[in-house]
C-alpha cells in the first residue's frame, strides 16, 4: 500500500480508537508535528461525517418507497382507514 | 405493552424495506395520533415519521442498544422529540415519559446549508466511490462478504479500494472547503 494509503488506514484506525495505545501515542506525535497529516485527518473526519448524511439519505428514501406503498397499495386499506379517521376534524 | 425487539441481524436494502414496512404498519398509526393531537397534518405526520425511522433504525444497529420499550414507543419518542425541535415548542406543553426523556436525537441529524452543499457536490463527482463506502461502513457486512458484494478477488483488494476511495471523498472535500476557517484552526 502506498505511503499516503498507509496514512488514512492509520488515521482511521486512530479516529475510530481501533489503535493499540503505543501505537496511538506515536500516531498524536505525529499530528502535533505534522500540519498537513494534521489537516488530512480533519478532513477525513468530516468525510465519515458526510457518508453518514449521505447514508440517511439514502435510508429516507427507502423510507418513502415504503410509505408510498403504504398509501397506495390496494391492500392496505384498512391501514389508510385506520390513520384517515385520526385526522378528521 | 409488551416490549417487543425487532432483531435487526444482517441489514441490506432487501430486507430493511421488509423491517421498514413492519415499523411503519405498527408504529405510525401512534406517531400520527400524537401529530394530530397535537394539531398537525397528515403531512407533518409522515414527514416526522420518516425521520424517527432513520434514527430508530440507526440506533437499533448500535452494538449496545437495549431498550425495555417497545419499537413502537420508541418510534413514538424520538416523533415526540422532532415534533419539539420542528416547532420549536416548550418541552412541557409535550409531556415525556422517563423512558422518553432518556431518548436523544443525534446532533448532527439535521445536516447544514455547507454540508448540504459539499454532499451534492460529492454526489456530483462520482456515485461510485460513495456506493462502495456506504456498503464498508454502513451495512455491517463481514470483509469477505463485502469483497464479494463488490466483485473483488480478494480483501485485501477490496480494502485499498475502500481506501482509495477515501481518499478521493477527503481531497474533494479539501478542495472545495478551502477558505472555511474552521479547517485552519
Amino acid at each position: 500500500m502506498r505511503t499516503s494509503l498507509h496514512n488514512i488506514r492509520s488515521a482511521e484506525a486512530y479516529l475510530k480508537g481501533e489503535m493499540p495505545t503505543e501505537e496511538a501515542l506515536v500516531f498524536e506525535a505525529r499530528l502535533l508535528t505534522d500540519p498537513v497529516l494534521r489537516m488530512q485527518v480533519r478532513f477525513q473526519q468530516k468525510a465519515y461525517a458526510l457518508l453518514r448524511l449521505l447514508y440517511r439519505k439514502q435510508l429516507k428514501q427507502e423510507a418513502t418507497a415504503v410509505e408510498e406503498q403504504l398509501f397506495n397499495s390496494p391492500d392496505k386499506e384498512a391501514f389508510r382507514q385506520q390513520i384517515s379517521q385520526l385526522f378528521k376534524s | 405493552m409488551e416490549a417487543t425487539v425487532i432483531h435487526i441481524e444482517r441489514p441490506g436494502a432487501a430486507s430493511r424495506e421488509a423491517i421498514f414496512l413492519e415499523l411503519y404498519e405498527r408504529a405510525f398509526p401512534l406517531t400520527a395520533g400524537f401529530v394530530s393531537k397535537m394539531g398537525g397534518t397528515l403531512e407533518d405526520a409522515k414527514d416526522i415519521f420518516q425521520d424517527a425511522l432513520v434514527i430508530y433504525y440507526e440506533k437499533s444497529l448500535e452494538p449496545l442498544f437495549i431498550t425495555r420499550i417497545s419499537a413502537e414507543a420508541y418510534l413514538l419518542g424520538i416523533a415526540k422529540h422532532l415534533w419539539i425541535r420542528k416547532f420549536k415548542q416548550h418541552a412541557n406543553k409535550v409531556p415525556l415519559t422517563a423512558a422518553e426523556n432518556q431518548i436523544s436525537i443525534p446532533d448532527d441529524f439535521y445536516a447544514n446549508v455547507d454540508d448540504q452543499k459539499l454532499l451534492h457536490l460529492l454526489e456530483k463527482s462520482g456515485k461510485k466511490c460513495l456506493d462502495i463506502l456506504k456498503v464498508f461502513y454502513f451495512d455491517n457486512l463481514s470483509m469477505k462478504k463485502i469483497a464479494k458484494v463488490l466483485g473483488y478477488a480478494s480483501d485485501r483488494s477490496a480494502t485499498v479500494q475502500k481506501f482509495k476511495c477515501l481518499e478521493k471523498v477527503r481531497d474533494t472535500i479539501r478542495d472545495k472547503s478551502l477558505g472555511y476557517e474552521d479547517f485552519l484552526t
